[in-house]
């Protein structure tokens, strides 16, 4: 039956704060596995190393171990949290576009060192993209953990 | 869908409108988590998340999980796009319905 007095309206009401109140529990709850962030920054220090490996394929072997490993920790961290992320958000997706050209740029640092035979410098540009990744993965993290407070 | 929103009598039940709210902010939702979060027994979630799968509200998948020794599944519940419009007819319902209860309230004050 459809509710339409006044009190049922005071019982809808408070259905819909219960609803905000079981998502901010449901936040609550969610916590990033502690590896998460790590394991993305170690991803993108690998990458931003590989100028220092020289020979043919090297480059494409780490990249192509670097995107199976983010995926794997994507699956694992769903399973250990329990939950699936339905939305990006802006914010997330403008943090995840950060890091992805923050690796880039550091990668081409490293291909210029390596160039000029300064390979023992590239650990340089690999700390700053595991720093760099490690925040900006946290960050997406608890943005898309935050959203989940926000939807209709 | 109606700019004024469609009551739905099978999501309205307490619980399930519940479970519908919390499945809505995500993608899937271990059957675990759901349960913790609206702390109810298994036997209760899974009484009240049969009736919207049986509705088509509601979508079920079951994993094995390497990490469980004792061989369980991960059993994953999502909301269906039937239940997602569904769910979103009916809040805009209820917040209809609430809207009036504050103007009442207002106008009592």
């Amino acid at each position: 039956m459809v509710p339409s007095g006044q009190d049922d309206a005071r019982i809808v009401a408070g259905l819909l704060e219960e609803l905000q109140a079981d998502r901010a529990r449901l936040v609550e709850k969610v916590r990033a596995p502690k590896w998460l962030a790590p394991g993305f920054g170690l991803i993108a220090a690998s990458y931003v190393t590989t100028p220092a490996f020289p020979g043919e394929g090297a480059g494409d072997f780490v990249l192509i171990t670097a995107l199976v490993a983010g995926l794997l920790l994507v699956a694992l961290s769903y399973r250990i949290t329990g939950i699936k992320f339905t939305r990006f958000g802006v914010q997330a997706w403008a943090a995840f576009a950060a890091a992805l050209l923050g690796t880039l740029a550091l990668f081409s640092v490293s291909l210029g060192l390596a160039a000029t035979g300064l390979i023992w410098w590239i650990a340089v540009p690999a700390v700053v993209a595991f720093v760099l990744v490690f925040w900006l993965a946290s960050l997406i993290f608890s943005t898309m953990r935050e959203r989940l407070r926000h939807v209709r | 869908m109606s700019a004024d929103g469609i009551f739905n009598e099978i999501i309205h039940a307490p619980l399930r409108l519940r479970i519908c709210g919390l499945l809505r902010s995500v993608d899937e939702l271990d059957f675990a988590v759901l349960r913790d979060t609206l702390g109810v027994s298994d036997a209760t979630l899974s009484k009240q998340s049969k009736a919207l799968t049986d509705a088509g509200f509601v979508s079920v998948t079951k994993k094995t999980s390497a990490s469980r020794d004792d061989s369980r599944r991960i059993t994953w519940l999502r909301l269906t796009a039937t239940g997602r419009n569904a769910f979103d007819d009916h809040v805009r319902a209820l917040r209809k319905i609430a809207v009036g209860f504050e103007h009442l309230d207002n106008a009592n004050s």
